[in-house]
């Protein structure tokens, strides 16, 4: 039996303390085989980045632990296997494309000289070629965001992690980022991101889970969560509905 | 109305609001300034000063000394004829020596203070003297280099408080400062013993005159006392000459022109007659040397 | 261990290059050029002592200069990292926390000693302007060895700033509360000397009498700012050993040290939200 991807388990995480505390998770547990693409889903404020912070050991969960192929989490080192693209990727401004890619790629540990041939592949594939030499902070949102993408993929890693990979993007941008998770997806590579636009998700993804106020919805196959001839984003409104009059019976 | 004149109109409104409020503040300040409240803002504790200026004190006791220097000076007033007429401006001179203590405070070794001070201090008004040495001994306990500060204290010494062996004894200190000139000692070893005083004395006064500007104050005074000291070595000389000719000493000035041996008695700047006493000595602060007790005379102001 | 070395490396080199790419270097450059001239102005005031006034006005120059460069160019750096999620950028990697400290510190620490370079030289050129023109005025000891040592001692003291700003950043959530305990440390610092001497030497300091223990226990806390000031050393040519010097240097790494691990310590329980 393969370990797996990304293992969560039983991890509650709050936030501040006495009358402003506020649950961000509750009792949250997951695990994402490798080569899987994971969507993450939920609305505003439902705990997708707290949960991507935490596998990134950003933040500390209250209780629980999280490893990411078999690594735990805060106790060993296991960054290496992992690519990130946060949701606002921010850059040094004065740096060039090509010279946050180097950085990065040096960080995680790779010669000099595969990344003399990775950089101008990546940035090829990202149509950032004619941006290279340009510094960042005359990058557009989506220029940005690109290059977020580019960074998470330098150093070729097993698990990929990318908060709302598409926010800010323009049709061609949302395409490309889609291309290239299908194209991770055949290399065997473990994609986990979160999203609240569905129709990417249903594109992409084999499992989902859905989160909402901190709680876990529902995690498995998205063909089982899909009852015959509802869409996604009926399904997706019902059941959080379904949970918004659980709580509060009013 | 056109937005661009509207925006004109408002503009001028604005700009003569501030205008008008600004320059009736300066008028305030510039009334109500007097050189004793101009001092004020500096008047801490040195230990405050310290504090204040931080890492900064150098360029805290130049800008303290600048300050001083723009406070001093005088006045000149033109009249309405085209002509002018110095006006002597009342300084707060307490205030005045507490920025100097205090400058020193911040960088004592600061040649600036001291050269400053002692132009200004000692003279009158105000007459500071004492003050003026302690700011002259802190120098130059500060600057082991330098023969300067130990030099203008022997010269206080002689000229303000009139203690000649004392002064040559500070002099002869000043002459041990490495790179010091030779004539300090030489003026030195003259004013520690009796006589040859005079000659010492002329020096003293070339050697400042030459370090001191003509406007400051102290200037005119100098230049008649080197004067008067020339006066009396002419006349010391001439006795010399009078008592190897005739054998014996004059007994009284006019015998040297009545003899032949001076043309003329030498001019005396201070309009006074030059005075010898019964001892052979000459002087040209007191003419009745000789007939009056022994009276305590101060160097002419 | 190589691997270390080398995340110190790239992360230093790529805050040096940010930060030379700066406006606020240009700016530096700017400054420097203005100082150089104001300085044979300065020292045109004065009477005697130029060589003095002017030595002191160009250190006085580097001292101010890095002063402003590590409360703003340094804290925005450390600011934006923080609060533009910048350091996710960074910490996704297998960087440590006191690779990320270290290797921000030395790049930080390379623009200190470019801008202390580039100040000193200008302030260099003025002071030969002056000592040339005004021969006499030049201290009897002078000597130029004395004030690139001077010059070295103010960027150490820049650098002992510089780690107090970590400190702080990694203590205050708000970068504002982080500057103003910088700029209070600072100006502790440097009268750190001067409080000592009040308290020994005094025994009449008004409050602070019967707070030696106090003020001692202080002035191990907070830096000793002062004793790295030798503007007046270099100004006058006094003199200065190279033990003195080697001990400053010495006393300016073990505080930066201990405060940049203190810094990590701080910096890795932090959450980053």
């Amino acid at each position: 039996m393969t370990i797996p991807a990304i293992e969560i388990s039983g991890v509650n995480k709050t936030f501040g303390s006495g009358r402003k505390k506020n649950q961000a998770l509750c009792d949250l547990s997951l695990s994402i085989a490798q080569g899987e693409v994971f969507g993450f889903l939920g609305p505003n404020g439902a705990g997708k980045s707290t949960t991507i912070k935490l596998l990134l050991n950003f933040l500390r969960p209250d209780s629980g632990f999280l490893r990411v192929m078999g690594h735990t989490v805060g106790q060993e080192e296991f960054r290496n296997h992992i690519g990130y693209l946060s949701e606002f990727p921010f850059f040094y401004d004065h740096l060039t494309a090509r010279e946050t890619l180097l950085l990065s790629g040096r960080l995680s540990g790779m010669t000099k000289q595969a990344l003399r041939e990775r950089i101008p592949l990546l940035l090829e594939r990202m149509n950032l070629t004619e941006a290279t030499d340009r510094r960042v902070s005359g990058f557009s949102k989506g220029m940005k965001q690109r290059l977020g993408m580019a960074n998470a993929l330098i150093h070729n890693p097993q698990v990929l992690i990318f908060d709302e990979p598409m926010s800010g993007l323009d049709p061609l941008g949302r395409h490309l980022i889609k291309n290239i998770i299908i194209e991770l997806r055949e290399q065997g590579r473990t994609v986990f991101f979160s999203s609240h636009i569905l129709s990417d998700i249903e594109d992409l993804c084999d499992r989902i889970g859905i989160i909402h106020q901190g709680c876990l919805l529902y995690a498995g196959g998205l063909r089982d969560f899909l009852t015959a001839g509802s869409s996604l984003e009926e399904r997706f409104v019902s059941i959080i509905k379904e949970r918004d009059h659980a709580a509060d019976p009013l | 109305m056109p937005v661009l004149l509207r925006q004109g109109l408002l503009f001028i409104f604005l700009f003569g609001f501030y205008a008008a409020s600004y320059n009736t503040l300066l008028n305030l300040r510039a009334d109500q300034a007097t050189a004793s409240q101009r001092s004020v803002g500096w008047d801490l504790p040195p230990n405050a000063l310290k504090a204040l200026a931080g890492e900064f004190k150098g360029l805290a006791a130049d800008l303290m000394v600048l300050d001083i220097g723009a406070q001093l000076g005088t006045e000149v007033v033109r009249d309405a004829k085209g002509g002018y007429r110095i006006v002597t401006k009342h300084f707060d001179w307490d205030g005045i020596a507490r920025l100097f203590v205090s400058s020193q405070a911040l960088d004592p070794s600061f040649q600036q203070t001291f050269m400053l001070a002692e132009g200004w201090l000692p003279w009158e008004p105000p007459g500071m003297v004492a003050e003026t040495q302690e700011i002259l001994k802190t120098a130059a306990r500060n600057r082991p280099w330098d023969w300067q500060p130990t030099h203008i204290i022997g010269f206080n010494t002689y000229y303000f408080l009139n203690r000649p062996g004392e002064a040559g004894q500070i002099y002869l200190e000043a002459a041990k400062t490495p790179h010091a000139p030779p004539f300090l000692a030489i003026i030195g070893a003259r004013l520690a013993q009796k006589g040859g005083q005079t000659e010492a004395a002329i020096a003293v006064m070339k050697s400042m005159l030459s370090e001191k500007n003509s406007e400051e104050p102290g200037y005119a005074d100098m230049f008649d006392r080197l004067h008067a000291l020339e006066g009396v070595l002419v006349l010391e000389k001439a006795l010399q000459q009078y008592e190897k000719t005739f054998g014996q000493k004059p007994s009284e000035l006019v015998d040297l022109t009545n003899r032949g041996i001076l043309a003329t008695l030498p001019e005396n700047p201070y309009n006074l007659p030059y005075c010898l006493d019964e001892n052979g000595v000459i002087y040209f602060d007191r003419p009745q040397c000789r007939s009056a007790a022994p009276v305590s005379v101060q160097a002419p102001q | 261990m190589q691997q270390t070395l080398s995340n110190l490396w790239h992360l230093a080199l790529s805050t040096f290059i940010e930060g030379i790419r700066h406006k606020a270097l240009w700016a530096i450059v700017c400054l420097a050029i203005v100082l150089t001239m104001a300085n044979i102005f300065v020292a045109e005031l004065f009477t005697w002592d130029l060589g003095k006034v002017s030595v002191e006005f160009g250190l006085s120059s580097v001292a101010l200069t890095g002063l402003l460069l590590v409360f703003f160019l340094g804290m925005k750096i450390l600011a934006d990292d923080l609060e533009r999620n910048r350091i996710y950028l960074l910490l996704s990697r297998p960087v440590a926390g006191w690779h990320y400290i270290t290797g921000k510190f030395l790049g930080l620490a390379l623009i200190l000693a470019l801008s202390t370079i580039i100040l000193g030289l200008a302030a260099v050129l003025s002071m030969q302007y002056v000592l040339w023109q005004y021969p006499s005025f030049v201290p009897p000891n002078f000597s130029w060895l004395t004030y690139a040592m001077a010059l070295a001692c103010q960027w150490l003291a820049l650098l002992v700033m510089l780690a107090v700003s970590f400190l702080c950043f990694s203590f205050a959530s708000q970068p504002f509360v982080a500057l103003l305990l910088a700029v209070s440390t600072y100006l502790v610092g440097q009268n750190m000397e001067l409080l000592r001497r009040v308290v020994l030497e005094n025994t009449h300091a008004g409050i602070l009498t019967g707070q030696i223990k106090m003020v001692m226990a202080l002035s191990w806390v907070f830096p000793n700012l002062s004793l790295f000031d030798k503007k007046l050393v270099a100004a006058y040519g006094f003199a200065f050993s190279g033990q003195e010097f080697l001990l400053l240097g010495l006393y300016c790494l073990s505080y930066s040290a201990l405060l940049l691990f203190l810094s990590t310590l701080l910096f890795n329980r932090r959450e980053l939200a």
